[in-house]
Parts: structure tokens; sequence; C-alpha cells
């Protein structure tokens, strides 16, 4: 990623609403209460994807999900981005109801997870700016934060390339910026380092630091231990929907005793195996 | 809701579409230039047969038992491309029965070298003969072969009328005793739009559809598959400013789709007209005006009924075929249109499809009904409007948002529900 100047930055974010910059440090970005998701399946019957998941994530601070694959991380993320309707509980983003505010959640949220894919025969550059216009940037406005993200993320050379034709990590890269090109004070990143090499991850992990240094509230998803380690404040694990422990990893290693975080997920995970 | 999201979702769409290789050939070249090429290509191979049938010589067998010697005398005159040959015994065998009203043929030929057998008998009336044709009906050298002998026959027939004539001191006219001329009083402008006026509703039912298609599944199920729905949707937007956009871009590929082949189609049948001397339809501003309105009424239908049907499918496949049947449902006012008396009106008004492709057909043979007119408009409008309605509260329901599972049941039961959640936000 390239750095910037504060200047260049600023300019990046210029002409963006308001409430859509980075909201003071410390404030509820994320709150969930309850939050429940049950399926209905042909095969399987009522399955509850979901359980009764609550934390809290500030602005300024990374919160971790950790969990197994099927453990509910991304369905509980789709909830707060309104693509998914909780069945119970309650959730807020930026102090609006995922339910009954949509919208204005939607304002105030960068998501990005698997299952959102990138328009393969648009280029790097439609893309950021369509996505830009639907979230009411200005055109001189949106020319400039276009221009201030394909720099950020080293992409000018493929800016009009279409998006079916670059890299992984470059589309990956390209997903990033489609997510934060309206500058949101909340992000959600499930597993963004999924399938990268070890330059373009560490580039990835570097601008997700550089959100928490602007204040914004970030939940961050993923498999791999070492990246919890080096960026997450506190750390939610769950597993077959529910959270089973909340709180920072040194808490976490006193919680279980345990030194190496993979060794405490994996007492946690098979402690709760075992209640059940 | 505004104008400016749907637009800026619209633009992206056809920008999407345009630059998809299958829409491409589906929606812009097959038919500008494919289906005019096939119609010169089918018209200029029917003319090739055409010319090597009216070329070939007829071969025909003759069992003469009038024993005259006239009849292939008779074949043999002028320019009629017929070479008789006088059958033996051995090779042809007819058989009359008893009551000698009905004759069969056993066999035409073992080797099937010959087209007709005419057999030629003495007649009733003294110094007259009986010719009957043997010929196969399947077979187009047959069937020419017996119209050349019918028609030299004929002319024989004339002939020997005339020398008795003659005979009994009267002229040629003497044998006319009814003279019958029948004139069209259409100019054959007014037979081309005729013909238009026939061809035409089923062309624009057709590429209407069928330009349709395929961006109907790639903006709905395509981009459920490919995880860009989700995306879109992330955006802080209305679900119906997303379908109204979508929808936009869909229904201008199926006008774009109807117009190219429209405009193929017209300067391939005037070029055909052109070199057979034949008129070619006059299409007036007036015509073109109503060719517009009900080219958008279609393809509004079009676009809204697939798109919302597209939606319910998880993936392109599944898309597919549940789209295919709505694509040849709509081909079923074919066997309606094909009848040329059916005319516009206020029951049929109501129905869909029908009811433009009637319109227009009545307005440009210049019988319109405004009643009729109103209620077609009115109609179409409004199922195109309750097909986005319907789509736009599909698209609410997360399970159709995301690729879930969708069971119909549920679907048609909480459509309405959810439609009324996505109002909400």
């Amino acid at each position: 990623m390239s750095e910037l100047s504060r200047d260049e930055q600023e300019r990046g974010r210029s002409g963006l609403a308001g409430d859509r910059a980075s909201a003071p440090s410390g404030d509820l970005g994320i709150a969930t209460r309850g939050l429940g998701k049950v399926f209905h399946d042909s095969h399987r019957g009522e399955v509850r994807a979901v359980d009764g998941v609550s934390f809290d994530c500030r602005h300024g601070e990374i919160f971790g999900l950790l969990g197994p694959n099927g453990a509910g991380k991304t369905t509980t993320l789709r909830m707060l981005s309104t693509v998914l309707r909780p069945t119970s509980g309650s959730a807020s983003v930026a102090g609006h109801d995922v339910v009954d505010e949509a919208l204005e959640v939607r304002r105030r949220i960068g998501f990005l997870s698997g299952s959102t894919g990138l328009y393969g025969r648009l280029t790097a550059r439609e893309t950021l700016e369509y996505f830009g216009r639907l979230h009411g940037l200005a055109e001189a406005a949106l020319k400039e934060r276009v221009r201030y993200l394909l720099e950020l993320f080293t992409i000018e050379e493929f800016a009009d390339t279409r998006c079916e034709k670059l890299s992984t990590g470059m589309k990956q890269k390209v997903s990033i910026a489609r997510s934060i090109v309206h500058d949101p004070p909340v992000v959600i990143f499930d597993e963004p380092t999924l399938g990268l090499d070890i330059l373009i991850a560490t580039t990835m992990l570097r601008f997700i630091q550089d959100c928490r240094s602007a204040g914004k509230c970030i939940i961050f998803s993923t498999h791999i231990m070492s990246e919890v380690e080096k960026l997450c404040d506190r750390v939610g694990i769950i597993h077959a929907g529910k959270l089973e422990a909340v709180g920072t990893i040194a808490q976490l290693r006193d919680l279980t005793g345990e030194r190496f975080l993979e060794d405490v997920f994996l007492r946690l995970v098979e402690g709760a195996e075992r209640a059940t | 809701m505004s104008l400016r999201e749907i637009r800026a979702v619209y633009v992206q769409e056809l920008r999407n579409l345009l630059r998809d290789r299958h829409i491409l050939i589906y929606s812009v070249a097959l038919p500008a230039f494919l289906y005019p090429a096939v119609v010169i290509g089918v018209v200029e191979v029917i003319k090739y047969v055409a010319g090597i049938e009216e070329a070939r010589e007829s071969r025909v067998e003759l069992v003469d038992r009038s024993g005259s010697g006239r009849i292939d005398q008779i074949l043999g005159e002028g320019d009629r491309r017929i070479r008789s040959e006088v059958a033996s015994g051995s090779t042809v065998e007819v058989t009359v029965d008893t009551e000698g009203a009905r004759s069969r043929l056993v066999s035409l030929s073992p080797e099937a070298t010959t087209d007709a057998l005419v057999v030629v008998d003495r007649g009733d009336v003294p110094d007259s003969i009986d010719a009957t044709i043997f010929y196969n009906g399947a077979s187009d050298a047959s069937v020419k072969a017996s119209e050349r002998v019918v028609s030299a026959l004929e002319d024989y027939r004339h002939s020997v009328l005339v020398d008795y004539a003659k005979e009994l001191g009267e002229d040629e006219s003497f044998l006319t005793s009814l003279e019958i001329e029948d004139e069209s009083l259409s100019s054959q402008k007014e037979i081309a739009n005729h013909i238009l006026a026939l061809v035409l509703p089923m062309v624009m039912i057709f590429m209407t559809a069928l330009g349709a298609f395929y961006p109907a599944l790639d903006v709905t199920v395509g981009e459920k598959e490919r995880g860009t729905l989700e995306t879109t949707l992330l955006s802080p937007i209305a679900r119906f400013a997303v379908v109204a956009g979508k929808y936009g871009a869909v229904t201008t590929l199926s006008l774009l789709s109807f117009s190219l082949n429209f405009a193929g189609m017209y300067l391939t049948f005037a070029q055909i007209s052109a070199s057979n001397h034949m008129a070619v339809a006059d299409i007036g501003i007036g015509a073109i005006a109503l060719i517009a309105v009900g080219a958008v009424l279609l393809a509004g239908f079009f676009s809204a009924a697939m798109m919302l049907i597209a939606f319910l499918a998880r993936s392109f496949k599944e898309g597919q075929g549940y789209v295919t049947p709505i694509y040849l449902i709509s081909l079923a006012p074919f066997a309606v249109l094909a009848n040329p008396d059916v005319h516009q009106s206020l029951p049929l008004s109501f129905v869909p499809v029908v009811n433009v492709a009637l319109l227009f057909r009545d307005a440009l043979g210049g019988r319109a009904d405004a009643s009729c007119v109103v209620v077609t408009l009115l109609t179409s409008t409004a199922l195109a409007m309750l097909a986005l309605r319907l789509a736009s509260g599909v698209l609410s329901r997360e399970d159709v948002a995301t690729g879930g599972e969708v069971r119909f049941s549920d679907i048609l039961r909480r459509l309405f529900v959810a439609g009324r959640e996505e109002s909400s936000t």
C-alpha cells in the first residue's frame, strides 16, 4: 500500500458527508444483544446458525471474531450488514438498528466477505465509481475519492482493467477499496486475507491497522491466529452459533491457562463441545 | 428512492450486459445479422431448388390402350419438358376394378425412374379418350410431372373443342358461355402491408422475449451466483431502485434486440421484394410510432416477468429452467395471430401479449378501436408494474437475495409482507 501524505488522505475524504467520516474514538460502533438467526432447511429442518450472540465494538478498536467453519461468524456479520434479518435479539451499527433503520446502517458500514463479489465486466475504476454513486457521493468528490483509493491500494496501473482479468490479490484490493469508498465509520472484514500471498496479506493487515488509527470500528473475522494476535484489541470466540468467550488476548489466556492463541482457541471450542 | 439511484444502477447494468459475449451474440448479433442472413439463405435455397425442379425434365410413362397414339404426340409437343415413353407390359401393371370407377397403381416402375404414369383408354363417347394420371403426391418431381401432363392435355382438349366449333361454323368465343374474372382492389403496397401486419406481431413477440431472456437471467440469478447482487444490496438504496435500474437495462436490451432484428428483416425483405419485382411494405411515421409503443409494452412485460421468475432461482442453470417455459408460453399467442381473421376486441384486450400484438395488427390495418387501445395500454403497463413490484418484494427476501433455498409456497405466502417490509426501509 502506498504511503499517502496526511494532506492526500484528507483530500481523499473531502466531500464525504460529515457523519460518514470517522466517529469519535471510544463510541460504540457495533452493539449486539442476544442476536440469533434460525434458518429453515428442507433437509435439516430448523437450523440455529447464531444463538444469543452479544458483544460490543468501539470506534478505534479491532474486534476479532474467531471460530471454526460453520460456527456462525459470517451469518453474524451478514446480520450486521443488514443482508440477513435476525430472528431474535437486536444489533445496532453506529447507533442505528439493523432491522428498523437498515438504510441508515448501510450508509455507515463497509462490508467485505467472500459473498460480496465484484462485477467482472467492470474495471476497477468503474466499480469504485458505481458504488460511490450508490452511496450518494457527489461526482467531484467521487472522482477525488476514487483517485485516492486507487493510489492508496497501488492499483492505478490496473484501474482500467476489467476486474475479471485481475489477479486474486488485485481483486481483493479492489474489493476492500469498494467497501470503504464512502469512508464508513464501521467496517467489517470477513476473512479478507483468504487466498492472498504474504505480501498482499501484509498490505491488507496494515490497512486495517490504519483504519483503527483513523478511529474506525472494525470487526475482523479470520482463521489465522497470527493475524488475530497481531491486530485485534479484543477477540470473540464463536462456536456452534454461540459466543463462548470475549476479551483481550491476555484475558483469554488467563481464562484458559494456555499460552498460545491456537491452544486458547482449542480449549474453548473443545470445552464448548463437551458441554453440549 | 431517487431517480439518481435508479439511473446509476441502470447505467452500470447496461454497461455490464453489453460487455457480455453471450448477450452480445444473442441480443445483438443474431437479431441484426444472423436471422436476416438465414432468411436470405432460405429464400435463395428455395429459388435454387425451384429452378432445378423447373429445369428438370419430367419422365412420364404412357400406357395407351386407346390405340390412337395421339397422347404420346401431344406430350412431346412444344417445350413442356416432358419425356414420355410408351410403357411395356412387363414394367407396369395397372388394374382397373370391376366398376371401372377407381384405378389403382400397383407398380409405377420397378426402377422408380418414372415421375408419372399416364393411362389412356377409349372414352364412352365415340372418338373420345380418357386419360388417368398416376403420380406420387409426396414427391415434388412427380407432382410437377402431373401438372405438366394436365397442362398439355388441357391444351389438347381446348384445340379439339376449337376444331369442333369451327366445324359447326362458330368461332372460339362459342366455347365460353360464362367468363369469370376476379380483380383485387388492393394495391401491391396494401397487400404487402397486410402481410406485414400478420407477420410483424409474431416477430415482435419472438424478438422482445428473446432479447430479454439472457439479460433477465444475468442481472438476477447471474448476479446472485457471482455474489454481486449482495454487494449491490449493501448499498443504501431501496430494493425497488435496484430492481427498477435492472429492469430498465433488460428492457433496453430487449428493445435493442427487436429494433435490430426489425431493421435487418425489413431491409432483407425489401431487398428480396425488389429483386423479385414485388412491392415493399410502406411503413410510415404513424406505423413506426405504433411499432415503438407495441415493442415497449411487450419488452416491458417480458422483462418484468422473466426477472421476477429468475430472481427465484439459485443458479444460472436453474434460472434457465425457470424462464424457458415463460419464453415458450410467450409464443403461444402465435396460434391466435396466425389467423388473419382474429381482431382486437375488449375481452382480448385483457390478455397479455396477445392484446399488444392484435392492437398493432389492427392499427396497421387502420381499424384500431380506441377503447381497446386504452385497455391494452393499461393492462400491459399494470402487469409490468405488478411484476416489478413483486420482483422488488421477492428481492427483499433474504433467502432470494443471498442465494439460499427458496420455497415457492413460502414466496407466495409472504411476498406482499416482504414488500411492506421493504417499503419501511
